[in-house]
This record gives structure tokens, C-alpha cells and sequence, in this order.
């Protein structure tokens, strides 16, 4: 149902989308048959892509040129896609989107190759692109979420974590990709300075809204669902904002504690899951969520009247609230 | 020009490709990241022999170092578990250091190498994925691998940047030195997962196939002076003259 409602959402530019879509398997196609079956797996697993759809909106700003929006989406899509893989090594996981993994399919190595040429890829796409300011901030994203996953890891069990560490983090793993999306389909289609700054915010805001709502899907969803263990975040070690705020509790602490060293139970896990939402922790971090929503929704309500402007709006609206 | 120069000028570009890449975190858990001196020899080959070596020239230079750096310790990350911390900084740091290399082409705003570097990245993890996962048919096969995994990046600088008359030795001699290296740690030698070996016999024949090759590219090379010749014989042919 909630699948249905987002691709109604997209119903405006399923064109554009498709062509994208075709230029991703285009992208990744590979000589060698293990990265060729990798690739398409992971294009298989599918995913919302909101980098894409943020690049497709915010470049109708300006003067859109379907070939160059086809080529910064596949690029931002493929970093994301890159950094997955990457993700499960570092995670061990067997299992994204219900999907098997690279790295569970072959090995750690195969995983490390496939993301390793998965970026190269999303590279050429964007190499076409002869604009500086483009691809400078290509690379200072790219640098920045990669620092994010590097603190991410210096944050791994620790339960010494205050909110604003948690606000830096998400910031890094996601909005900022998100972000530079709108960043850069503004400017690849030479939008106006102060359109492009309120498109750049607005990804952020909205990054930071679509994180806290993964977070907290995290927990209140089902592994049916989610494609991979509800808690996965706790059993890799990463405090989220729900979880931040019930840390200190008595009753939560043992199952945070065995959580992180990998010696909760499966009947355990369904007891901390129901524990934490029984705690109100989902509804505050739904709040804060929502709070980023507006600051987003403000800056697309100050951007001109167009067919663009109402989508960026009902998908905002949408990530906050969905249920995937 | 004598060694100690040559050493001098090599040192300082490993020097500068390790500021590039520096990130207090990862330094702090791995280490130093030991840069490989033949590929950085091979790739300073033009400065070395008295090309011409503009600023944007170093800055790519560093650039295809990073490069070297993300292939080397994403290489190391472990085949089955990656679970640890010092696991885990690898993959990161391999991705730091390829977001680097990028961001040096993105500051001299190299469009077609940033393509062209890329395009070759791609191609090497191919190649590499292929080695681990299948037999390679002939000697000739895995020369070729090598060659490519070995070389690619510096083979493609060398050819953007109008030096291509150094491609073929560097091709030669740093495939050479793949095979000589592996020789002198084990008669036999692994290259994939499925624990994919040649034999003695074909190993003495590809470090035979890459000497000749390397030998004549040398003979016919009158660009290069004498003094980097002897050079390139030294590293590439440690087992020359030795039995195998």
C-alpha cells in the first residue's frame, strides 16, 4: 500500500525515472559476470530512489537537460549504491531489502571489488559533466559521509552518546547525500544561486527527517518488512535517536548491553523491540522528525510556483510519515 | 642524475600522496600506509628523466597515488570476516582514499581524466574479481591481468599527460616485478580465491616472456637515459642472471 502511494508520487516524472533507471543497468554493466550479477542484484533490490527523484525535481528549477540529470542521478545513485555494499562488509550482513548481499553471495572481497567498481562507474557517469563546482562538491560529500561512517564506528557500543552526536552522524550518513542531490540538480541545470541554496537545504532538512523515520522503522517494523532483523541497528552497535532517549533506563540497559555484544536471544530482541516502544521514544523522535519536516516543507514553500515544487512537497510529506 | 636524487624525488612524492590521504582516526588504529616505491618510480619515469612536470601534473600524480593506496588496503580487507574495528577502517579508508582522488582531479578540473582514471578503476576491479572467482587459461592470460591491475592507472596517466612512450616499459617492467616478488616469496603462486596457482614452469616462463619484452622496450628506448635504464633493470629483474 504505502509502495503504491510513493510510486503515485512519482506518477509526474515515471518518465524521466524510467529512462534513469535504464541508464543505471547501462552504467553498471560489466565485463566480468560476478560484478555484471552483483550489480544487477543490488539494481534488483530496488530502493526508493530519492537521490534520483531529488535531482530530477530540483533541476526543474532551472534549465532542465534530461541527459545531464540522467547523469548526476545515476552517479549520486551509485554512490549510494557503492556505499551499501560496502555497509554490509563492514556490518557482516547477510541480508538487505530481503535481498541476499554481496558480500553473503560471494565474500568480502567480491563485495569490496563490486562497490569498488560501482563507484568508478558512478564516476564516468559524472566525468561528462565539465563542471567544477559539480564535481568539487561531489567530492566533499563523498568525503564527508565517509568520515561520517569512520565516527559511526568510533561511536560503535558506546552508550556515551549525546543528542548532537547523533544529529552529526545522521547528518553525514544521509542528509548530505540527500542534500547534494538537490544541490546538484539545481546547478547541473544552472539554477539561480538562491533557488539552489534553498534546494540544498531542503535535502538537508529532509535528510535528516527520512533518517530518524529509518531509525525509528528500525524498531517498530517487522523483519518481514524491513528485509533484515527489526534492531539491526542496536545488534550492530549504533545508538539511535529512540534509543538515545531511554539509554539510562534500568530495564533497558541489559538488553542495550547484550544487544551490543551480540548475546541477546531472539526472544530477548522482541522484548527490547516491545519495550522500546512502549517507552514513548518513538513518538519524541517522531517529533523531532517532524520538526525537520517543516523546516524542509518552509524551504520548498519559499521556492517559485511549479509542477516540481508540489511533488518535492508530497514526497517530503511522505517520507516523514512512511511506514518503509 | 644519481640514486640518491632519484630517491630524494621519489620519497618526497610518497610523502605528499601520504599528507593527501592523512585522516587522524584511521592513522591513529592502521598505521602508516606504505606506498609501493616501484609504482612510484614508474610514475614519476617522465620527471625523472627531465619532462617537463607542471603543478597540475603533481597534483594528478597524487591523485593516482590515492588511487594505489585505496586498491592496497582495500586488498587487505579480510575474505571471509571484516568484523573487526581495524577491518572495518579498512574498507573506510580505501573509500577515503578514493573520495581523495577524486576530489584532487575534482581541484584541477580534469574532466576527461577523472573519466578516463575512472573508466581504468572500473577495469581493474574487474579484473580483479575475475582472478579470484575463475582459472586463468594461459600465462599469456594472467600477464595480461597483471599488466592491468599493475599498471592500469599509472599507464593511463602517463598516456594522458603526452607520455605514452613510457606506457610499455612501465607495463612490462611493473608486471615484471608482480611476478618476481611472488616468485621470491613462493615457488608457487596464488592469485585467486578458489586457490588458483601457477606452476614453477610458468611462472620462470612469464618473468621470461616480460624480460625479453622489457629488455627490447629498453634497447629501443633513446628518450630514456642510461642511468634510468640500469635503474629500471635493477628493480625489475632482481632474479636476472640468478637461478630460478
Amino acid at each position: 500500500m504505502e509502495k503504491l502511494k510513493l510510486l503515485s508520487l512519482y506518477t509526474g516524472f515515471r518518465k524521466d525515472l524510467t529512462f534513469i533507471e535504464k541508464e543505471l543497468e547501462k552504467t553498471v554493466d560489466s565485463s566480468s559476470p560476478v560484478i555484471r550479477q552483483a550489480s544487477l542484484l543490488l539494481l534488483r533490490a530496488g530502493g526508493k530512489r530519492i537521490r534520483p527523484i531529488f535531482v530530477i525535481l530540483s533541476s526543474q528549477f532551472g534549465q532542465y537537460s534530461k541527459e545531464n540529470v540522467a547523469k548526476v542521478a545515476v552517479s549520486l545513485e551509485l554512490i549510494h549504491m557503492a556505499s551499501l555494499v560496502h555497509d554490509d562488509v563492514i556490518d557482516n550482513s547477510d541480508v538487505r531489502r530481503g535481498f541476499e548481499t554481496v558480500k553473503a553471495r560471494w565474500n568480502n572481497r567480491i563485495a569490496m571489488y563490486t562497490g569498488d567498481y560501482i563507484f568508478s562507474r558512478a564516476l564516468v557517469s559524472i566525468g561528462e559533466i565539465e563542471m567544477s563546482a559539480v564535481h568539487q562538491l561531489l567530492a566533499e560529500t563523498m568525503l564527508e559521509i565517509c568520515k561520517g561512517e569512520i565516527i559511526q564506528i568510533e561511536f560503535q557500543q558506546k552508550i556515551d552518546q549525546t543528542f548532537r552526536d547523533y544529529l552529526r552522524r545522521i547528518k553525514r550518513k544521509t542528509a548530505l547525500l540527500l542534500s547534494s542531490s538537490c544541490e546538484l540538480g539545481a546547478l547541473v541545470s544552472n539554477a539561480s544561486p538562491d533557488v539552489v541554496r534553498k534546494l540544498k537545504r531542503f535535502g538537508y532538512f529532509a535528510g535528516m527527517a527520512f533518517q530518524i523515520v529509518d531509525d525509528i522503522l528500525d524498531i517498530t517494523s517487522t523483519d518481514e518488512k524491513l528485509g533484515k532483523p527489526a534492531g539491526s541497528d542496536l545488534l550492530n552497535g549504533h545508538l539511535t535517536l529512540p534509543t538515545l532517549y531511554i539509554k539510562d533506563e534500568p530495564e533497558f540497559q541489559p538488553y542495550l548491553v547484550r544487544s551490543f555484544y551480540g548475546t541477546l536471544t531472539d526472544v530477548e530482541r522482541g522484548e527490547m523491540l516491545t519495550y522500546i516502544r512502549q517507552s514513548g521514544a518513538i513518538e519524541r523522535a517522531q517529533r523531532v522528525s517532524d520538526q525537520y519536516l517543516e523546516k524542509a516543507i518552509a524551504e520548498v514553500e519559499m521556492l517559485p510556483d511549479c509542477e516540481a515544487k508540489k511533488s518535492l512537497l508530497q514526497i517530503a510529506e511522505f517520507l516523514g510519515q512512511r511506514k518503509f | 642524475m644519481d640514486r640518491q636524487l632519484l630517491n630524494r624525488k621519489i620519497q618526497y612524492y610518497i610523502r605528499d600522496v601520504e599528507q593527501s590521504i592523512q585522516e587522524p582516526i584511521m592513522t591513529k588504529t592502521l598505521g602508516r600506509m606504505p606506498l609501493d616505491d616501484a609504482k612510484a618510480f614508474f610514475l614519476l619515469l617522465p620527471l625523472l628523466n627531465g619532462e617537463e612536470w607542471s603543478e597540475e601534473l603533481h597534483v594528478s600524480a597524487l591523485a593516482v597515488g590515492a588511487v594505489h593506496a585505496a586498491f592496497d588496503i582495500h586488498d587487505k580487507v579480510d575474505i571471509l570476516d571484516a568484523s573487526s574495528k581495524e577491518q572495518q577502517l579498512m574498507v573506510l579508508s580505501g573509500d577515503h582514499f578514493s573520495g581523495i582522488h577524486y576530489k584532487l582531479l575534482a581541484s584541477i578540473s580534469d574532466f576527461a581524466f577523472i573519466t578516463s582514471m575512472s573508466e581504468m578503476i572500473g577495469r581493474i576491479n574487474e579484473t580483479k574479481t575475475n582472478l579470484l572467482m575463475e582459472e586463468v587459461e594461459s600465462v599469456q592470460a594472467l600477464i595480461q591481468s597483471m599488466t592491468c591491475i599493475e599498471s592500469g592507472c599509472i599507464s593511463e596517466f602517463l598516456n594522458t599527460y603526452g607520455f605514452s612512450r613510457y606506457t610499455k616499459i612501465t607495463q612490462s617492467a611493473l608486471a615484471l616485478i608482480w611476478f618476481s616478488r611472488k616468485f621470491s616469496k613462493n615457488a608457487i603462486v596464488r592469485y585467486g580465491w578458489t586457490g588458483n596457482s601457477m606452476s614453477k614452469t610458468d611462472v620462470e616462463k612469464a618473468i621470461s616472456i616480460l624480460t625479453t619484452i622489457l629488455q627490447e622496450e629498453l634497447v629501443s628506448a633513446e628518450f630514456l637515459s642510461p642511468f634510468l635504464k640500469q635503474e629500471i633493470l635493477r628493480l625489475a629483474t632482481p632474479l636476472l642472471g640468478k637461478p630460478i
